[in-house]
Protein backbone atom coordinates (compact mmCIF):
# COMPACT_ATOMS: atom_id res chain seq x y z
CA UNK A 1 0.00 0.00 0.00
CA UNK A 2 2.83 2.41 0.69
CA UNK A 3 4.64 1.18 -2.14
CA UNK A 4 1.77 2.20 -4.21
CA UNK A 5 1.50 5.62 -2.86
CA UNK A 6 5.00 6.45 -3.02
CA UNK A 7 4.91 5.98 -6.79
CA UNK A 8 2.04 7.84 -7.00
CA UNK A 9 3.12 10.96 -5.15
CA UNK A 10 6.44 10.77 -7.16
CA UNK A 11 4.74 10.43 -10.70
CA UNK A 12 2.17 13.60 -9.97
CA UNK A 13 4.80 15.54 -8.61
CA UNK A 14 7.26 14.86 -11.48
CA UNK A 15 4.41 15.13 -14.39
CA UNK A 16 3.02 18.37 -12.90
CA UNK A 17 6.52 20.06 -12.84
CA UNK A 18 7.30 19.19 -16.43
CA UNK A 19 3.74 19.75 -17.85
CA UNK A 20 3.88 22.77 -16.59
CA UNK A 21 5.84 25.07 -18.85
CA UNK A 22 3.48 24.81 -21.54
CA UNK A 23 5.30 27.45 -23.49
CA UNK A 24 8.24 25.55 -24.02
CA UNK A 25 9.70 24.62 -26.85
CA UNK A 26 11.40 21.19 -27.48
CA UNK A 27 14.72 22.33 -27.23
CA UNK A 28 13.75 23.89 -23.98
CA UNK A 29 11.91 20.46 -23.23
CA UNK A 30 15.28 18.89 -23.94
CA UNK A 31 17.23 21.38 -21.93
CA UNK A 32 14.78 20.31 -18.57
CA UNK A 33 14.42 16.47 -19.43
CA UNK A 34 18.92 16.60 -19.03
CA UNK A 35 18.13 18.28 -15.41
CA UNK A 36 15.52 16.46 -14.12
CA UNK A 37 17.30 12.76 -14.95
CA UNK A 38 20.55 14.39 -13.61
CA UNK A 39 18.61 15.44 -10.35
CA UNK A 40 17.03 12.42 -10.54
CA UNK A 41 19.95 9.96 -10.43
CA UNK A 42 21.24 12.44 -7.88
CA UNK A 43 19.03 11.42 -5.53
CA UNK A 44 18.60 7.91 -6.42
CA UNK A 45 22.57 7.82 -5.67
CA UNK A 46 22.18 9.09 -2.26
CA UNK A 47 19.52 6.53 -1.50
CA UNK A 48 21.56 3.49 -2.49
CA UNK A 49 24.07 4.95 -0.37
CA UNK A 50 21.83 5.12 2.21
CA UNK A 51 20.30 1.82 2.03
CA UNK A 52 23.95 0.62 2.06
CA UNK A 53 24.80 1.63 5.09
CA UNK A 54 21.97 1.11 6.87
CA UNK A 55 22.61 -2.91 5.91
CA UNK A 56 19.22 -3.01 3.69
CA UNK A 57 20.85 -3.46 0.74
CA UNK A 58 23.88 -6.54 0.04
CA UNK A 59 27.01 -5.27 -1.50
CA UNK A 60 25.91 -7.45 -4.67
CA UNK A 61 22.86 -5.87 -4.80
CA UNK A 62 24.54 -2.17 -4.40
CA UNK A 63 26.90 -3.72 -7.03
CA UNK A 64 24.36 -4.34 -9.54
CA UNK A 65 22.43 -1.03 -8.68
CA UNK A 66 25.63 1.26 -9.31
CA UNK A 67 26.17 -0.57 -12.42
CA UNK A 68 22.84 -0.01 -13.69
CA UNK A 69 22.74 3.66 -12.57
CA UNK A 70 25.82 4.11 -14.06
CA UNK A 71 24.41 3.19 -17.05
CA UNK A 72 21.42 5.70 -17.37
CA UNK A 73 24.07 8.21 -16.10
CA UNK A 74 26.27 7.79 -19.19
CA UNK A 75 23.44 7.49 -21.51
CA UNK A 76 21.68 10.74 -20.09
CA UNK A 77 25.11 12.91 -20.74
CA UNK A 78 25.14 11.51 -24.54
CA UNK A 79 21.64 12.93 -24.73
CA UNK A 80 22.74 16.27 -23.02
CA UNK A 81 25.54 16.89 -25.29
CA UNK A 82 24.19 16.33 -28.04
CA UNK A 83 20.78 18.30 -27.37
CA UNK A 84 23.09 21.64 -25.94
CA UNK A 85 24.65 21.78 -29.43
CA UNK A 86 21.66 22.21 -30.96
CA UNK A 87 20.50 25.41 -31.78
CA UNK A 88 16.77 25.09 -32.78
CA UNK A 89 15.02 21.56 -33.21
CA UNK A 90 14.31 20.60 -36.49
CA UNK A 91 13.24 17.08 -37.57
CA UNK A 92 16.35 15.46 -37.73
CA UNK A 93 17.53 17.06 -34.50
CA UNK A 94 14.39 15.71 -33.04
CA UNK A 95 14.97 12.15 -34.32
CA UNK A 96 18.48 11.94 -32.99
CA UNK A 97 17.59 12.79 -29.53
CA UNK A 98 14.62 10.71 -29.55
CA UNK A 99 16.94 7.86 -30.30
CA UNK A 100 19.38 9.05 -27.42
CA UNK A 101 16.28 8.94 -25.01
CA UNK A 102 15.04 5.45 -25.87
CA UNK A 103 18.34 4.56 -24.69
CA UNK A 104 17.99 6.08 -21.32
CA UNK A 105 14.33 4.64 -21.69
CA UNK A 106 15.84 1.22 -21.85
CA UNK A 107 18.42 1.24 -18.85
CA UNK A 108 15.81 3.10 -16.79
CA UNK A 109 14.02 -0.09 -17.45
CA UNK A 110 16.97 -2.51 -16.80
CA UNK A 111 17.48 -0.62 -13.60
CA UNK A 112 13.64 -1.21 -12.66
CA UNK A 113 14.52 -5.01 -13.02
CA UNK A 114 17.82 -4.97 -11.00
CA UNK A 115 15.32 -2.93 -8.11
CA UNK A 116 12.94 -5.76 -8.31
CA UNK A 117 15.34 -8.38 -7.24
CA UNK A 118 16.42 -6.26 -4.30
CA UNK A 119 15.47 -8.96 -1.03
CA UNK A 120 14.51 -6.48 1.55
CA UNK A 121 11.03 -4.69 0.49
CA UNK A 122 11.57 -1.42 2.47
CA UNK A 123 15.08 -0.84 0.25
CA UNK A 124 12.75 -1.95 -2.76
CA UNK A 125 9.90 0.45 -2.51
CA UNK A 126 11.88 3.29 -1.30
CA UNK A 127 14.36 3.30 -4.71
CA UNK A 128 11.15 2.60 -6.52
CA UNK A 129 9.89 5.40 -5.42
CA UNK A 130 13.07 7.31 -6.91
CA UNK A 131 13.04 4.99 -9.79
CA UNK A 132 9.58 5.84 -10.65
CA UNK A 133 9.89 9.52 -10.69
CA UNK A 134 12.96 8.96 -13.46
CA UNK A 135 10.01 6.98 -15.33
CA UNK A 136 7.16 9.65 -15.13
CA UNK A 137 10.59 12.46 -16.80
CA UNK A 138 10.83 9.83 -19.70
CA UNK A 139 7.25 9.06 -20.13
CA UNK A 140 6.59 13.14 -20.06
CA UNK A 141 9.48 13.96 -22.32
CA UNK A 142 8.91 11.38 -24.86
CA UNK A 143 5.12 12.76 -25.34
CA UNK A 144 6.26 15.94 -25.60
CA UNK A 145 8.80 15.19 -28.56
CA UNK A 146 6.22 12.92 -30.35
CA UNK A 147 3.51 15.05 -29.99
CA UNK A 148 5.10 18.84 -30.74
CA UNK A 149 5.80 18.80 -34.01
CA UNK A 150 6.94 22.02 -35.58
CA UNK B 1 1.59 23.64 -6.50
CA UNK B 2 3.07 24.50 -3.52
CA UNK B 3 0.06 23.51 -1.79
CA UNK B 4 -0.04 20.08 -3.67
CA UNK B 5 3.46 18.94 -2.50
CA UNK B 6 2.79 20.57 1.06
CA UNK B 7 0.13 17.81 1.04
CA UNK B 8 1.62 14.79 -0.30
CA UNK B 9 5.13 14.84 1.42
CA UNK B 10 3.77 13.51 4.56
CA UNK B 11 2.77 10.23 2.37
CA UNK B 12 6.73 10.10 1.51
CA UNK B 13 8.22 10.64 4.72
CA UNK B 14 11.70 8.35 4.00
CA UNK B 15 11.91 10.57 1.34
CA UNK B 16 11.11 14.19 2.23
CA UNK B 17 15.06 15.48 1.92
CA UNK B 18 15.68 13.76 -1.53
CA UNK B 19 12.17 15.06 -2.44
CA UNK B 20 12.29 18.28 -1.47
CA UNK B 21 15.84 19.33 -2.70
CA UNK B 22 14.78 17.36 -6.23
CA UNK B 23 11.37 19.86 -6.67
CA UNK B 24 13.42 22.85 -5.56
CA UNK B 25 15.86 22.05 -8.65
CA UNK B 26 13.15 21.59 -10.87
CA UNK B 27 11.29 24.58 -10.27
CA UNK B 28 14.33 26.49 -10.48
CA UNK B 29 14.74 25.98 -14.27
CA UNK B 30 12.08 28.63 -14.80
CA UNK B 31 14.17 31.23 -14.03
CA UNK B 32 17.32 29.91 -16.26
CA UNK B 33 17.75 29.82 -20.17
CA UNK B 34 17.86 26.58 -21.79
CA UNK B 35 22.02 26.61 -21.66
CA UNK B 36 21.89 27.28 -18.24
CA UNK B 37 19.33 24.32 -17.74
CA UNK B 38 21.93 22.06 -19.85
CA UNK B 39 24.63 23.09 -18.10
CA UNK B 40 23.79 22.18 -14.77
CA UNK B 41 22.27 19.08 -16.07
CA UNK B 42 26.28 18.49 -17.50
CA UNK B 43 27.84 19.35 -13.91
CA UNK B 44 25.28 17.16 -12.47
CA UNK B 45 25.89 14.02 -14.63
CA UNK B 46 29.06 14.56 -14.22
CA UNK B 47 29.14 14.91 -10.43
CA UNK B 48 26.83 11.34 -10.72
CA UNK B 49 30.15 9.69 -12.67
CA UNK B 50 32.25 10.77 -9.83
CA UNK B 51 29.85 9.28 -7.34
CA UNK B 52 29.45 6.12 -8.87
CA UNK B 53 32.98 5.50 -9.73
CA UNK B 54 33.50 5.87 -6.05
CA UNK B 55 31.37 3.58 -5.10
CA UNK B 56 32.33 0.69 -7.58
CA UNK B 57 35.74 1.32 -6.20
CA UNK B 58 34.44 1.16 -2.66
CA UNK B 59 32.58 -2.15 -3.51
CA UNK B 60 35.66 -3.63 -5.24
CA UNK B 61 34.44 -3.63 -8.53
CA UNK B 62 37.34 -1.24 -10.36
Amino acid sequence: MRFRSNHIVILLLTLSLLLSGCRDDQLRKAARASDDIAQIISAAIEVKRSLAQQGLISKEEELRLTIGMQKVNQAAKLFNEQAKGFKSMDEPSRQTLLALFSNITRYIEDLNQSNLLIKNQQARDRLAAILAGLDASIQAINLAFQGGQQ
Amino acid sequence: MINLIIQLLPLVPNLIPVLIHVVAQIKSQGGMTDDEIFARASAQLDENEQKLLEDLKRLGAL
